[in-house]
């Protein structure tokens, strides 16, 4: 009882200065003594450290290392330090991380989510830095004009790949930006309103192909995963779908429910309340997964047989010169800290603990580059017309 | 009953507490000219891991509800509202300060802002779900419509000229086009800046029209502020309750705003702004001496006061009902509910009945606090008056960098800003109602997404646009509120053949009205 | 406080005159962007029934209208006002407030005060400008005394303690309460701004 009053009146007090705005007074938290690592150069290799995280991250589910989320430290952050080999005078401050999406969005709570722990074990407070516009390249672009001194990095999405392919930005990500560890991937589902005329997938394509262009279905903007994706679709049927972007996920959604689309392309998590009670149905899984929790009869489109280009992942990358040991600290830090309850809790209630998509920095970059060339050629394919982007 | 449960929980020491705090926290930020609400309850996001969701939501209740009638004290006192809703508010607010009626002025203000929001829970406890049965048929055409509707009131914001007021709407509506639209993922206007494409948001815009175009303003003429001196703030009571005359006059006004305002909270994406200028629009068009809205009317005061507390309730309709933020200050809202592991949606209310019915016990708390704060802080509020011009000025330009900055943090907005004090100071110049270019801003999103989406879910055909009963409802309501003043002015002319009365008289009467309503 | 717009002297540049280059502007200005109107539209063509230059063609089609109309008026008014010494209508130039209208058609709307406008916007610029290279505390201290001196302000206490106080407790409440992270400046600033939050 009495840690959580603890906390209840730090939290008031506090709350009590910044509402009469008089004095600044230090916030408890801060106090990052790191422990110091002994030798540089001769340290264990990246897959070590990783095999270690593992292993800590396995005593804490089963109980044998001590874990209280949101507290100071605990065994299990203690452990983590331990293994993780930390560049000579990094983090000395805060470090802050650019969100290219509003506060409450996907990227967002990806963001914060994982960097609860995060900061824990680095000692340091992370600084979350909301720079909404052009679906994340605002802030990326601030990214850029940061020092690249590891104390400035973003989270970045698929959009980032496709919009380099498409060259609208005076910058390109797969090439400029070092990666640092990518962590969730595709959740996204076809719904449809549960007195949809279309009893499974196949009836919609059928539909679809009969009609082009008829049947309505909506996602996050053009130039998006979601759009490629149904490109890819109709390319396959010969056949085309009418597709209506929505920017905000509210619209989406009341789109679908007040009859105006057909069909929407969503990540499972956000609306799966709306499918519990009854409201919407999945057509089919948007990638090669089948949610088991959700229903197991429902196929994925890759079952089917038709192709799935990208899909909506989420990571974290840095501006391209930053020192490699600090990229991989981070790496390592974000890793550690998605192997933790609190993270873990966040993925399973949005169903990313099915969906995966980790992958190390390496694999991130290679898999960016594969993924560019990839979009470039659908945007060929497509008629995408990119060249009036350049000025 | 989930309210009283809601209350009840609300009314725990510890809860009422964080209320109270968050509800001096909207004040403080809404009041300081350059800081904004939404900056508030962004800012606040942090705290809620510490507070655990149904604490953190209950105070960002009490900021948000504090902060939504704090923006437009800000906008009455100095003219510089720290939010598009105080946008509407300023327009007869900050002439009935500068006659020296500030004081009533802010009562009123509080008054409506606790009403509207009171009257606005209760709408949401009581004809929730069948109202938005009605909202979730708002597609795109209809959003069209509305935006179509809400662009009538600029008829409402001219002073004087109808084409000043149209230039100015229409130069607002262009801003809005600046960055990437949101539909074909097109860059537009953005002169090669990179940081353009996020587009013009609001709130920089705001406070460069209102509050730098206000200190450039001074600066150019040469008037300082202190048209308030101590000895008239001893005049105002302590606990400055508005007069039973102005209460008498914006009954109706507030009632018909708030249930107006509900509605149009409940609108996913339209939110409390569209709410506080078509609240005050309709009342102007309503009104049979529209004449004397702009210049110190009590009831442009109220209407848009109401209309978007009200809207701040209804706009948690969708967020709880269907887990669909309807404004910016609801969509972090959901972000907090996600971050301590709650999903709003239709669930909520089985899953965490307790935090549902907190939400509403909150909203109904934080209009009665803000009421009681809010008028026992009058006198201070009025205090800020007096602070000399030269620390005023500098006080309100760092405040105003600052408080842009702080939102999303992009330099970008400074800018913007800036060039936005420029435009307001020369709109001001000319008699261009800043306010019909702020409308346009916020309304343009919403016009052309409705209409390329529009035409997007029917395929190809405009006939969405005539052949769906909602759209063609709005059109009408649109039609009928364009044609009103006119039918005002005729029958008011009709009156008033008997005597010749010039322009400058009638000014002159109706100022003199205005003073035996005040007594 | 009654509305006094008749007896206004006139001043070397009449309103109505002024109610013209306004005008103008916003002619040129619309027409400009409309004729010019691909240049400032890059991406995708044929991904939506309407067109993204659709919706800015309808409004600066609209505004090229309005602002004809209005320049008529302003036109027509300026005659009108040429001839015979009424005050204008309230075509032309209604102002917000009564008191505005009393100030600005008032002997004071002079060049002096330009230089006042012009001197506090590019101060204002200056301080947004210095914000990114030398980051937010010195550049808010700076940007204080300078505004403060060139508004007038001479008493020692204020010029020195106002921008203290308002930096400290800016500074304060923002980095250690709300974490929003202020601009820090580049080199020595950077260094110097880290060091404070």
């Amino acid at each position: 009882m009495r840690p959580s009053w603890y906390r209840r009146s730090r939290s008031i007090a506090l709350l009590c200065v910044a509402a009469l705005a008089l004095a600044a007074c230090q916030e408890g938290g801060g106090q990052g003594a790191a422990p110091e690592e002994e030798e540089e150069g001769a340290g264990p290799s990246q897959d070590e450290v990783v095999a270690e995280i593992d292993a800590i991250a396995e005593q804490v589910e089963a109980g044998e290392l001590a874990y209280e989320a949101g507290g100071d430290s605990d065994e299990a952050i203690d452990a983590l330090r331990e293994v993780i080999p930390q560049p000579e005078g990094y983090p000395a401050r805060a470090v802050e991380i650019i969100i290219g999406f509003g506060e409450g969005g996907g990227s967002d709570n990806y963001t914060r989510n994982v960097g609860l722990d995060a900061e824990r074990i680095m000692g340091q407070r992370l600084i979350y830095n909301n720079v909404p516009g052009a679906s994340g390249e605002v802030g990326l672009g601030q990214m850029f004009t940061q020092a690249a001194d590891g104390y400035t990095i973003a989270s970045a999405i698929t959009n980032q790949v496709i919009n380099d392919a498409l060259g609208t930005q005076p910058y390109s990500f797969v090439d400029d930006v070092a990666f640092i560890i990518r962590q969730q991937g595709p959740t996204e589902i076809y719904w449809v309103p549960t007195d949809s005329e279309f009893e499974t997938f196949e009836d919609m394509l059928e539909f679809a192909a009969e009609n082009p262009g008829q049947v309505t279905v909506s996602g996050s903007g053009i130039g998006s995963d979601d759009e490629f994706r149904l490109l890819a679709l109709g390319a396959e049927l010969d056949t085309e779908f009418g597709y209506v972007p929505f920017d905000g996920v509210g619209d989406r959604i009341s789109a679908l429910l007040g009859g105006d689309i057909d069909v929407l392309h969503e990540t499972a998590g956000t609306v799966i309340d709306l499918y519990e009670d009854g409201q919407i149905r999945p057509l089919a899984y948007g990638g090669d997964i089948v949610f088991e929790d959700i229903d197991p009869e429902i196929p994925s489109v890759a079952d089917l047989g038709y192709p799935v280009p990208i899909g909506r992942w989420r990571g974290m990358v840095a501006p391209g010169e930053v020192d490699p040991a600090i990229v991989d600290y981070l790496h390592n830090v974000f890793y550690a800290a998605a192997q933790l309850p609190a993270y873990r809790e966040f993925e399973a209630a949005f169903f990313q603990d099915v969906a995966g998509g980790y992958l190390d920095g390496e694999d991130f970059r290679a898999e960016s580059l594969a993924e560019r060339d990839e979009v470039a050629a659908l945007a060929e394919q497509f008629g995408y017309d990119t060249e009036q982007l350049e000025e | 009953m989930d309210l009283f449960t809601g209350i009840g929980s609300v009314l725990e020491p510890f809860h009422l507490l964080l209320m109270v705090v968050g509800v001096f926290i909207g004040l403080i930020f809404g009041t300081i000219p350059g800081l904004s609400g939404i900056t508030a309850v962004a800012l606040l996001v942090p705290f809620s891991y510490v507070l655990g969701a149904e604490a953190a939501i209950i105070m960002m209740i009490g900021v948000y509800v504090a902060a939504t009638c704090a923006g437009s004290l800000a906008g009455t006192l100095f003219n510089m509202p720290g939010d598009v809703m105080g946008a509407a508010t300023a327009r007869d607010g900050y002439p009935l300060t500068l006659q020296g009626h500030a004081g009533r002025a802010i009562s009123i203000d509080i008054t409506a802002s606790a009403v509207g929001g009171l009257i606005g829970t209760l709408l949401l406890v009581l004809i929730a779900p069948q109202f938005l049965r009605i909202a979730l048929r708002f597609g795109p055409p209809e959003f069209f419509a509305l935006a179509l509707l809400g662009m009538t009131s600029v008829a409402s914001l001219a002073s004087g000229s109808l084409i000043k007021a149209l230039l100015a709407g229409t130069l607002g509506l262009l801003m809005a086009t600046v960055g990437l639209d949101p539909v074909s993922g097109a860059v537009r206007f953005n002169f090669g800046l990179q940081q353009l494409q996020g587009g013009i948001d609001f709130i920089p815009a705001i406070i460069g029209f209102f509050a730098v175009a206000e200190i450039f303003n001074s600066l150019y003429r040469g008037t300082g502020r202190g048209r308030y001196t101590a000895k008239d703030i001893e005049k105002i009571p302590r606990f400055a309750l508005p007069s039973w005359a102005d209460l008498r006059r914006t009954r109706w006004t507030m009632l018909r705003a708030s249930l107006l305002g509900n509605f149009i909270g409940m609108l996913p994406g339209a939110g409390s702004t569209i709410a506080a200028f078509l609240g005050y629009g309709t009342e102007v068009q309503l009104s049979r001496n529209p004449e004397r809205f702009g210049k110190g009317e009590i009831k442009g005061v109220a209407a848009p006061e109401a209309a978007n507390n009200s809207a701040a309730a209804g706009s948690m309709v969708p967020l709880l009902t269907l887990g669909i933020p309807g404004g910016a200050v609801t969509a972090i809202m959901l972000g907090v509910f996600i971050l301590n592991g709650l999903r709003p949606g239709p669930l909520l209310f089985r899953d965490a009945p307790e935090i549902a019915s907190s939400v509403f016990g909150a909203l109904a708390v934080a209009s009665v606090v803000v009421f009681f704060v809010g008028l026992l802080a009058v006198r201070l509020l009025l205090r800020l008056l007096t602070i000399p011009f030269e620390v005023f000025s500098t006080m309100v330009l760092v405040f105003a960098v600052v408080g842009t900055f702080a939102i999303y943090n992009r330099t970008i907005d400074l800018w913007v800003m800036l060039v936005c004090g420029i435009l307001g100071f020369f709109a001001k110049q000319y008699g261009f109602p800043v306010s019909a270019l702020v409308l346009g801003l916020v309304l343009g999103d919403i016009a052309e997404t409705g209409l390329v989406n529009g035409i997007g879910v029917s395929r190809g055909s405009w006939s969405a646009f005539l052949s769906r009963p909602f759209t063609i409802g709005t059109l009408v309501i649109a039609f009928i509120l364009l044609l009103l003043p006119l039918l005002w002015a005729y029958l008011g002319r009709r009156r008033r053949r008997a005597d010749t009365a010039a322009p400058v008289e009638r000014a002159e009467r109706s100022s003199t009205a205005d003073e035996q309503d005040r007594s | 406080m009654a509305e006094q717009q008749a007896p206004q002297e006139r001043p070397r540049f009449p309103r109505s005159r002024q109610e013209i280059a306004v005008a103008a502007v916003f002619l040129v200005v619309f027409v400009f962007f409309r004729v010019r109107l691909d240049s400032f539209i890059a991406g995708r063509r044929g991904a939506t029934f309407i067109e993204p230059d659709f919706w800015p063609t309808v409004l600066l089609t609209f505004g090229i209208a309005v602002s004809a109309l209005y320049l008529v008026r302003a036109v027509v008014n300026a005659v009108r006002d040429g001839s015979q010494a009424t005050p204008p209508d309230d075509g032309a130039a209604t102002d917000l407030l009564p008191r505005d209208a009393e100030a600005a058609s008032g002997p004071e709307s002079s060049r002096g005060n330009l230089l006042a406008l012009a001197g506090g916007l590019a101060l204002l610029a200056a301080y947004i400008f210095g914000l990114r290279v030398i980051g937010f505390a010195p550049s808010t201290l700076v940007f204080c005394v300078a505004f403060l001196l060139f508004v007038g302000e001479r008493k020692p206490a204020v010029l020195i303690g106002f921008p203290l106080v308002i930096t400290a407790v800016v500074l304060g409440v923002f980095t250690r309460l709300l974490v929003v992270p202020l601009p820090r400046g580049v080199g020595v600033f950077l260094q110097l701004s880290t060091y404070l939050y």
